[in-house]
């Protein structure tokens, strides 16, 4: 069994085994893979037997998103945490190699994540359980989804701006107008980006009666809408500031997340 | 990792493509680089960049660069957030309303070139060169371009960190040891060694002493902190001088909490204990120092008992520390920026210097290096200077009373001189200011809207940087797009190894800071400007410059980025692609060898040959050539009436791992991190003067200056000393006039000062100021606002420093 073994004697708090983790796992704000936690600073009143009184600790706790960086140890290289850490306290290895390492001389910690069998199961686990609960009616997220989601992003022109927009959770669209659509997921783009500029507070997709199967209109909801504007090029960057001074737009990058 | 050869044998260098520069990985383009600047940095680790259609969409440390071993910090990590920001600044703009207004329109970089050289020549045609400052920030790898541009294009002795008085960063200690010494020492951490940690040349330190700075947030002056950390796990001791507790401290076997600005005083009293004791580097001293008896002198009354009720430090605890840097098997010292923000700016670094010489710290494996920057490529601010006339160069802005600027060992010019020049014309009035890469307004300006006032009467203002800045917005009249790292060809050679950075991106019309320097320089003095690209120009520097001596370096950067290095091709042993190591830096006792004087003769490149603890160059410029000591202007000596109302000592600009400087605001992650300014306040403050953990205070200081930040309740300050942070501004507010991206309003400069330094002109009491805390209420009124109104918080005459609200008790200690 692989795992991470910390000598969290040395962690400097530094983050970067919890930035570089994001990057791994493509990870979002207030998410990790393996989080700093921080005790002290303190003093110690009562006497401790220890080489000072101050008490200032570092030790990154690993999450159930840790899949031990799977695809880049078996390329033969280390885990995005363990080549980052910048305090050189961290190894990956076969738990019982890195428990030799452990020689009381200084603290450690051995982490030992979820195997690959453990999350199949899990996966596989929580599966069944949700088509059980669906069968009753009750509806359920997979927020599994949110890591596995299809991501796609594309640019265009409208006029003299530059529109970025980028889907989240395409294959839910795409289930949408397999279902529902007779045109195909290029055209469906096309659809949503008109939708887009003519209603930037557009809650749903509406699949119009002449381009569904059955006549009829449809829609899909839309999870959440996110927008950036910037301003620069007539004037300069800075978003929504420069907007409220009436300053055209000269970028939009959309985030349509389904 | 306490054993790095087994690290490097465990390593699989195949995975990560050994002896390739750039390779394809899946739908990505990897490029195999070095990371400088911008966003800013002042170290230079080896970064694999992952590129897909022109985009940066990922960035790895390179486990096979040995300067960093692929670790890498949070701020390159994020690096294609900053890079493909949004706020970026995409093309050139032209003001398009008053200053401040926020008013821009676009224009071409045609355009932006041809009115900035019409105005140039204008300029030196009717005012003279002199007329035009050029202003640089730290940290953006610019140290040798922009001071070419200033001589070869602007043809201008007036080169500055513009803002910062008393030269207070890390110059002072770099002259003060070249005087002492001959040459710059730096603590060892096996940095010049291609085979690092492993090498059989080096030895850990047995004690690493750490005064004044917490170096794994601020690897500053190209030495990465987190190598000391694995000396400590490989066995070094720790002795933190600090008045904060950091992680050093911590771990100490001594901590000194010096209070702030008296760093000298503990010295004199550690060089007291080690000659007291006998304890000092006899053969040493005898063979290699000259004026050992007139430092024994100096210091014979400086006992720890003397010392203690000025710095409070403990005595035992100053006594202990100086006994285990005598008698561990050796003692590397990083030191910090503390050491030039205090008054006493040359005493301290005199002090320190002197410990490190008589323990026989000098030149050793695991002690202090002498270094010189890689293959001697690196001039810096001299280079190009013999392109402006003599009766140019004569102009220099300096001040007159200094002996260090008339000795010109400085070569770029004083801030204070060139605020004054603005403030009254005199010796005459500054017509253009060219700034590349500096955020003054943010950051380096002692007394922010002072400097924005001056700059305001300065008819013609140039900001490059990649981001729209506070100061770009408050006095820029045209602003130019910077690109960032992996945008740029560049190289550094700061210190050691040579680093060589290669572009693979674009951003809109950005370009690079040599870009820059190269177009405009074509176009003004094309006669200086021979070089086609900025590849070639970076094969002049690396190989061909002009200035005496040249270079010893014979790859060209091309080389340098595409191929490793070897013995074959005149390195020091292997190393990867975009890397060079220099075996002279890596020699140890080369006094001995006859390798630093130009006579090749053995000894220092001093007068007399030897380290001198009575220094000759420090008697030249008028400095106590012997250890001293000087209370700041502001203190609980000085100023015991001051004291009363205002209690507490400010201390500012300690570093976080999220920010470089003013930089990095507008990221996500960092503010996700680190939303906000923190000023730390010990839990006992908090209680004694009414203010909680997390909520806003106002810190306030006799001039009635006053700047907000949120209480961060911690041990790591002691009771009556608060810790604020430096360079905050707030990308997400209104960046017109007066708000400024709220720059004014969080910032630890509204309390500082210009000219008021140390002796020659050095140094500066930013470290040690008097304040007092209160909690923020809703509607008072903001900095901004006072600002916007009064112009300061208090009244200056042109040129002058404020009038001092008490006469300072003036206590000089030698
Ligand atoms: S091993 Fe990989 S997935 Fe696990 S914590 Fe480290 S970086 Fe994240
Ligand atoms: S990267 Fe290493 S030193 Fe930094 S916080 Fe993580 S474990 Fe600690």
């Amino acid at each position: 069994m692989k795992g991470i073994l910390i000598n969290y004697e040395y962690c400097t708090g530094c983050h970067s085994c919890e930035v570089a983790c994001r990057n791994e796992l493509g990870l979002t704000a207030g998410e990790y893979g393996i989080k700093l936690t921080e005790v002290g600073p303190y003093e110690y009143t009562t006497p401790i037997a220890a080489d000072t009184p101050y008490e200032w600790v570092y030790n990154p706790t690993i999450t159930k998103a840790c899949d031990l960086c799977e695809a880049r140890t078996a390329l033969g290289k280390m885990p995005s945490c363990v080549q980052a850490c910048q305090a050189w306290c961290m190894y990956y290895g076969e738990v019982e190699d890195l428990a030799k390492k452990m020689d009381g001389k200084t603290r450690w910690a051995l982490y030992a994540p979820l195997s690959d069998d453990a999350r199949s199961a899990m996966v596989a686990e929580r599966e069944a359980l949700a088509v059980e609960a669906g069968a009753a009616g009750v509806k359920h997220v997979d927020t599994a989804a949110k890591v596995a989601g299809k991501t796609e992003s594309y640019g265009t022109w409208v006029g003299d701006m530059e529109l970025n927009i980028t889907l989240r959770g395409v294959e839910k669209l795409e289930a949408f107008l397999a279902e529902f659509a007779t045109i195909d997921l290029e055209a469906a783009k096309l659809d949503l980006e008109a939708q887009i500029i003519s209603d930037e507070k557009a809650t749903a997709y509406v699949l119009a009666a002449d381009k569904a199967v059955d006549g009829a209109a449809h829609e899909l909801g839309l999870m959440a809408i996110a927008m950036n504007y910037d301003a620069q090029g007539t004037q300069l960057g800075g978003g929504k500031a420069y907007l409220d001074k009436g300053q055209a737009v000269a970028r939009k990058d959309v985030t349509i997340m389904f | 990792m306490a054993d790095y050869k087994e690290w490097l044998d465990e390593l699989n260098r195949e995975a990560y493509h050994d002896g390739e520069w750039q390779w394809q990985e899946g739908d990505f383009t990897v490029t195999r680089t070095t990371h400088w600047s911008p966003p800013g940095c002042h170290m230079g680790c080896g970064v694999l960049l992952y590129t897909k259609d022109n985009k940066l969409v990922k960035v790895e440390g390179d486990p096979l660069n040995a300067v960093a071993n692929g670790k890498l910090c949070m701020r390159c990590l994020t690096m294609p957030e900053a890079v493909n920001h949004p706020d970026r600044l995409k093309y050139p703009l032209r003001r398009a309303g008053e200053r401040g207004e926020d008013k821009w329109e676009r224009i071409s970089w045609d355009e932006a070139y041809d009115e900035i050289t019409e105005k140039v020549l204008k300029i030196k045609e009717e005012h003279g060169s002199e007329t035009i400052v050029v202003v640089h920030g730290t940290g953006r790898n610019i140290g040798w371009q922009v001071p070419y541009f200033a001589s070869a294009c602007m043809q201008t002795p007036n080169v500055s960190t513009f803002g910062f008085t008393g030269f207070a960063c890390y110059l002072p200690r770099m002259i003060g040891t070249s005087a002492k010494q001959g040459d710059m020492f730096i603590v060892d951490a096996s940095q010049a060694h291609w085979d690092r940690y492993a090498s059989d040349r080096w030895q850990v330190p047995g004690v690493i002493l750490v005064w004044g700075n917490e170096p794994i947030k601020s690897n500053a002056d190209g030495f990465l902190g987190h190598w000391l950390v694995q000396c400590v796990q490989m066995g070094s001791k720790v002795i933190s001088v600090d008045p904060r507790l950091t992680w050093w401290g911590a771990r100490a076997a001594f901590w000194l909490p010096v209070r702030p600005g008296t760093d000298a005083v503990v010295a004199m009293a550690m060089l007291n204990v080690i000659i007291g004791e006998d304890l000092y580097d006899h053969e040493f001293v005898e063979k290699w120092t000259y004026g050992f008896e007139a430092l024994a002198e100096r210091v014979a009354d400086k006992t720890p008992e003397w010392a203690e009720p000025i710095c409070d430090v403990p005595a035992d605890r100053i006594r202990g520390a100086a006994r285990l840097i005598a008698t561990a098997s050796s003692c590397a010292c990083q030191w910090g920026l503390a050491f030039e923000q205090q008054i006493a700016a040359l005493g301290v670094t005199e002090s320190v210097a002197d410990i490190m010489a008589i323990t026989g710290n000098i030149d050793n494996p695991g002690g202090n290096a002498l270094y010189r920057c890689a293959f001697l490529i690196e001039k810096r601010y001299g280079l190009g200077d013999e392109y402006i006339s003599k009766e140019t160069y004569a102009k220099k802005l300096i001040p007159q009373t200094s002996g260090i600027n008339e000795s010109n060992i400085v070569s770029c010019a004083d801030t204070d001189a060139i605020l004054a020049a603005i403030e009254t014309g005199e010796p005459y009035p500054i017509q253009m200011f060219w700034i590349q890469s500096s955020n003054a307004l943010s950051c380096a300006s002692m007394d922010p809207a002072r400097t924005r006032a001056a700059l305001m009467k300065v008819p013609f203002i140039v900001v490059a940087d990649p981001f729209m800045t506070p100061t770009a917005q408050a006095v820029a009249d045209i602003v130019l797009p910077v690109a960032m790292s992996c945008e740029r060809n560049s190289c550094r050679t700061w210190w050691t190894p040579v680093r060589t950075m290669v572009k693979v991106t674009d951003f809109y019309e950005a370009k690079s800071d040599e870009q820059i320097c190269l177009d405009l320089g074509k176009r003004i003095m094309p006669e200086h400007w021979p070089w086609e690209t900025d590849e070639e120009w970076a094969n002049w520097y690396l190989t061909d410059q002009l200035t005496p001596g040249g270079t010893e370096y014979q790859r060209t950067w091309w080389d340098t980025v595409h191929e490793p290095s070897s013995p074959e091709n005149g390195c020091y042993g292997t190393s990867c692609n975009g890397t060079a190591y220099w075996e002279w830096d890596a020699t140890y006792d080369k006094y001995a060898k006859g390798m630093l004087r130009p006579d090749g003769q053995p000894g220092f490149n001093t007068p007399t040959g030897r380290v001198e603890l009575w220094s000759f160059g420090f008697d030249h410029w008028g400095v106590d050539p012997l250890p001293y000591h000087i209370e700041p202007p502001e203190s609980p000596l000085s100023t015991p009436n001051t004291f009363k109302e205002f209690p507490i000592i400010l201390s500012g600009g300690g570093r976080s791992f999220e920010f470089f400087h003013s930089e990095h605001r507008q990221l996500p992650t960092m503010r996700e991190f680190h939303p906000w300014p923190l000023v730390m306040v010990n839990p006992a403050d908090c209680e004694k003067y009414g203010v909680k953990d997390g909520e806003w205070i106002w810190v306030e200081n006799s001039r009635g200056a006053r700047f907000k930040q949120k209480v961060k309740a911690t041990i790591e300050v002691q009771p009556g000393r608060i810790h604020a942070e430096h360079g905050w501004w707030f990308p997400e507010q209104d960046g017109a006039e007066p708000n400024f991206y709220g720059t004014y309003d969080s910032n630890l400069n509204n309390m500082t000062e210009a000219f008021r330094t140390g002796q020659g002109g050095i140094g500066s009491a930013i470290k040690s100021m008097l304040c007092k805390i209160y909690p923020v209420q809703e509607g008072d009124v903001l900095p901004h606002d006072v600002i916007a109104e009064k112009g300061d918080f208090a009244a200056y005459e042109p040129g002058k420093p404020y009038q001092v609200v008490e006469e300072p008790v003036v206590t000089v200690i030698n």
